[in-house]
């Protein structure tokens, strides 16, 4: 018996493909109603970042809406208006649609973990009204580790 | 009226090949040109971004530099106050 059959989590290999772009890459897993999204670039201007999301909406709509892992390990820029929105308004849309787990991998560069922790801080501080409090949000160093935690 | 000679048959035609030859090049050049143009305009967001990046960081440095010089010096006011209260 294969090894991703024993565990109750789903192997990356079981993951569908929900589109390939030249920003970034969408998967998921309908059974257990996870979503990875990983970025392939190191730098993804406003539009288009946003039109990945939308198109994750999609996919959460549509109730594959148990886990988000957000894969940022080939990014260099942190676009603060971006982020801003995605934790603004995309996490609160997502969370209304039952989307509460969150699972981030982060670049290895500790200045980029750093400026990302600040920026959060900030986002925080501007918009006291965020659900982040209702959201399981965890740090992860690979994708497999972000599907079983 | 004279047909034309072959020759020149064949000319209008290597002239017509060459023009539309000619068109296919222009289209390609402009639609590499733009390509190029729109990665000249997301590498210049990538830089301003990251130069915000920057900022903020410098910004939130300076405001932990401020309250750590804040710190010490009350560190040092109340060692000098506990000092004087012995006397």
């Amino acid at each position: 018996m294969k090894e991703s059959t024993l565990s109750q989590q789903p192997n990356v290999s079981q993951f569908e493909s929900h589109f390939d772009g030249r920003f970034a890459k969408v998967t998921y897993h309908e059974p257990s109603g996870i979503i990875i999204c990983e970025l392939k670039s190191e730098y993804v201007p406003i539009e288009h970042f946003k039109d990945i999301f939308y198109k994750i909406s999609e996919l959460v709509k549509r109730g594959i809406s148990q886990k988000f892992i957000f894969d940022k390990r080939a990014l260099r820029a942190f676009h603060q208006p971006s982020m801003e929105w995605y934790f603004v308004v995309w996490k609160k849309e997502m969370y209304q649609h039952g989307l509460s787990l969150h699972r981030k991998i982060l670049p290895d560069e500790p200045w980029f973990q750093k400026s990302v922790e600040i920026a959060k801080e900030q986002i925080v501080k501007n918009y006291p009204d965020t659900i982040v409090d209702k959201l399981d949000i965890r740090y992860c160093d690979s994708i497999q580790e972000a599907i079983e935690n | 009226m004279k047909t034309p000679p072959e020759s020149y048959l064949i000319f209008k035609e290597e002239l017509k090949k060459a023009e539309i030859e000619k068109e296919r090049l222009k289209a390609e050049y402009e639609e590499k040109l733009r390509e190029m143009n729109m990665e000249l305009s997301f590498l210049k967001e990538q830089i301003s971004s990251q130069q915000d990046m920057m900022k903020t960081t410098l910004t939130y440095a300076s405001r932990l530099e401020n309250e750590i010089n804040g710190l010490h010096k009350q560190i040092s006011e109340d060692k000098k106050q506990r000092k004087g209260s012995f006397h």
